[in-house]
């Protein structure tokens, strides 16, 4: 009981909520108020981390990315009007820092199937009770998954799956259109399930 | 009046028509922007006689001068004109206005002055010029009361133009043009001549003359008498008197009118015998406004006739402008600059 | 199929429940507000003078000031120039297209000298000649000179009985001869 509980808050704490956005503070910052700004991203940054480190698979460049799309919201916060646009805005910024990244990488031409990280998640899906992973552990978990797909494959993966968002929100964060969105996400979770298949 | 001052003024006129007009003299003021004026006085005569006193603007000793002479041969006859040129440097108009104050010349009795003013008016500095000839009569009427507007154009006109005009395609309009505005000013001339000796006369007899010689009723007839000296009725002479004022208010006051009648008489003799000249100016920058004529060469051209100063002060002015290119400068550069302001708050928003 | 659908749901709500942990979130603010105060401090020069001189447009009354100075200079300039164009249009009518020149010195009007020039025309020989302006010029200015010569050496000989005579005897010579 005490572990759902404790789920249920974190939840409410990484998963941005509109009413946790004001507009006064979108306001403030967008005088150049600093002291809101620090409110903003205090509350923002969790949220953007998480995103960005199921994208990269990489905690120290997951935070880079983090940081400077905090700069990025500090510069251009003032072309944001209202809080509920704010939510996809700024989703969208780190999605494509992160997808700036994604492409720099080289991609292995060869997959190394890890079967430590197989066994370890067969394991994992019949635990009870569950025991949170710690970052290194899902980083190892989303990076073996998502090998093979492309950045926008993984990115729609993430924001569908992983962060639980309409297609109609991945549709204006990503700038695919819909279609595009529901094909990405299926050839995704096609490639996933695959992986899945053979080796669980 | 009495029938001997009417006789003097009418002699006076005849004088003034055929009068030998020599020399005749152009005046051409070149005005500068800071005021300063460049006269040019070119004066023509049939013998080499420039004595001050006969001159019609004053020159003397301080102006540099050239003399040329024309032969012409006129029906095998050869004819010498003498040309004198003569220029002067003012540094002011209140120079030339010394010079006015100063005249010997034979147009020393009318009050001539000029003016120039200069206004800052951002864009464009605008220059204004006039020479002046103060009115000759104190109570005469303006004449447009009497002309109408193309009555008063041709009557303005330069004689060589208004010649012209009446030799030229529309002779018969102008000639007949003229005749009309000759009747007219001669009515004119007479009403302020009347005008001028009533005012006169009521101011000598103030406080003495009774009712029926009061200023009202005398101008009351002065239609009447007007057209008596018009028409030159027959014994004219006697009756006008004592149908103006009466023959026993003629009686009491006739040293009164005696007296008013010389007065007005030396006042038009001294009109009468102003020389007529033409003036010319040359104004800095484009000309934007004037009551002169404008010749091919884009100078101004007013003629100086006592016709036109007989009753009202005769001005002669001309307003040009002079771009100010550092106030264009500026603005457009103010202008530009809260353009790119305007700009620059669209592409931050 | 079913299974393997059930295996993917297992995955995904593991990957689901273990969220990203998000450490020193207060170091990272103070990071991140310290980064931006140094790029605050860092402002390139072109930035700061173009802050400095259009920073006006940031303050509602003087942008609104300047506005409308702007239109008032506009507006001023317009009017000031239809003003100046209707006196210059109203100025045709006083021009007089083909009035005389009045009177000018002889020397300078090409018309005169032209005039000049016709006078002589019967001693000069028939056919055509052409002269460049300037040349007429120089004519006519030596003609002056010796017209005023002339007229004063006439002036000296009718005053001098005893010269006119001597003049009139070497005449006389000189038409015999």
């Amino acid at each position: 009981m005490f572990f759902t509980l404790h789920l249920k808050l974190r939840l409410i704490s990484t998963k941005p909520q509109n009413n946790l956005i004001d507009l006064e503070i979108i306001e403030e910052c967008r005088k150049g108020n600093m002291h809101y700004f620090r409110k903003l991203v205090e509350i923002t940054s969790p949220f953007v981390f998480s995103v960005a480190l199921r994208m990269m698979g990489d905690e120290p460049q997951a935070r880079d990315i983090a940081q400077e799309s905090m700069i990025t919201v500090w510069k251009a916060i003032y072309k944001i009007r209202s809080a509920d646009s704010f939510k996809t805005w700024l989703y969208r910024i780190v999605v494509n820092k992160c997808y700036d990244q994604l492409r720099k990488r080289k991609r292995n031409p060869e997959v190394r199937a890890d079967e430590k990280t197989w066994v370890f998640i067969s394991d994992k899906i019949y635990e009870e009770p569950f025991t949170e992973m710690e970052n290194r552990e899902t980083v190892q978990i989303i990076n073996l998954l998502t090998e093979k797909l492309s950045p926008k494959q993984k990115a729609v993966f993430v924001l569908s799956d992983l962060e639980e968002m309409s297609n109609e929100e991945i549709s204006s964060i990503t700038g695919m259109s819909r279609t595009n969105v529901k094909a990405n996400l299926h050839y995704a979770r096609k490639r996933i399930g695959e992986m899945i298949e053979k080796h669980l | 009046m009495n029938s001997k001052t009417l006789k003097s003024v009418l002699v006076i006129i005849i004088l003034m028509i055929f009068s030998c007009d020599e020399p005749e003299t152009i005046v051409t003021d070149i005005v500068h922007t800071d005021g300063s004026v460049t006269r040019r006085i070119e004066m023509r005569n049939k013998k080499k006689d420039f004595d001050s006193s006969k001159l019609r603007v004053p020159v003397d000793s301080t102006w540099s001068y050239k003399d040329t002479v024309v032969y012409e041969m006129k029906n095998g006859k050869r004819d010498t004109t003498w040309i004198r040129t003569a220029e002067k440097n003012f540094i002011s108009v209140d120079e030339i206005n010394k010079e006015y104050l100063t005249d010997k010349g034979c147009n020393k009795a009318s009050k001539r002055f000029v003016s120039f003013s200069r206004k800052f008016k951002w864009f464009n500095n605008e220059y204004r010029f006039s020479e002046n000839v103060g009115k000759g009569l104190k109570y005469g009427y303006p004449i447009e009361n009497y002309l109408n507007r193309e009555e008063m154009n041709f009557f303005y006109l330069p004689k060589s133009i208004s010649e012209e005009k009446m030799a030229g395609a529309d002779s018969t309009k102008f000639k007949l043009l003229n005749d009309t505005i000759e009747k007219k000013v001669e009515r004119w001339f007479w009403s302020c001549n009347l005008a001028e000796w009533i005012e006169e006369f009521t101011k000598l007899t103030a406080g003495r003359a009774g009712d029926d010689i009061s200023k009202e009723n005398l101008k009351k007839n002065e239609r009447e008498i007007v057209n008596m000296i018009i028409t030159k009725e027959p014994g004219a002479d006697t009756v006008i008197i004592s149908r103006f004022l009466g023959e026993s208010n003629y009686r009491k006051f006739r040293k009164e009118a005696d007296s008013t009648s010389s007065t007005i008489s030396k006042r038009v003799e001294e009109l009468s015998s102003f020389k007529e000249y033409s003036l010319r100016v040359s104004m800095p920058g484009k000309v934007i406004s004037t009551n002169g004529y404008i010749d091919k060469n884009g100078e101004l051209l007013w003629p100086v006739k006592s016709d036109f100063f007989l009753s009202c002060q005769y001005e002669m002015w001309a307003v040009s402008k002079i771009s100010n290119t550092w106030a264009w400068i500026v603005s457009g550069l103010f202008l530009l600059f809260v353009l790119a302001g305007l700009i620059f708050r669209v592409i931050k928003k | 199929m079913e299974a393997e659908d059930k295996k993917y749901d297992k995955v995904v709500n593991l990957l689901k429940k273990s969220k990203p942990v998000f450490m020193d979130a207060g170091t990272f603010s103070d990071k991140i507000i310290r980064i931006l105060q140094e790029d605050k401090s860092k402002v390139s020069l072109q930035e700061l003078i173009i802050e400095y001189l259009f920073g006006w447009v940031y303050i509602g009354w003087i942008r609104r000031s300047m506005v409308a100075c702007a239109m008032l200079l506009i507006l001023f300039f317009g009017y000031q120039q239809a003003l100046i164009l209707r006196r210059i249009n109203d100025l045709s009518d006083q021009k007089v297209n083909n009035g005389k020149v009045v009177m000018t010195s002889l020397t300078d009007e090409f018309s005169s000298k032209m005039m000049l020039y016709r006078i002589s025309a019967g001693r000069l020989p028939g056919g055509k000649i052409s002269i460049s302006e300037k040349e007429i010029d120089k004519l006519v200015k030596s003609i002056n000179r010796l017209q005023v010569k002339y007229q004063d050496i006439i002036y000296l000989i009718e005053n001098d009985p005893e010269l006119k005579k001597y003049i009139e005897s070497r005449m006389n010579e000189g038409k015999k001869k």
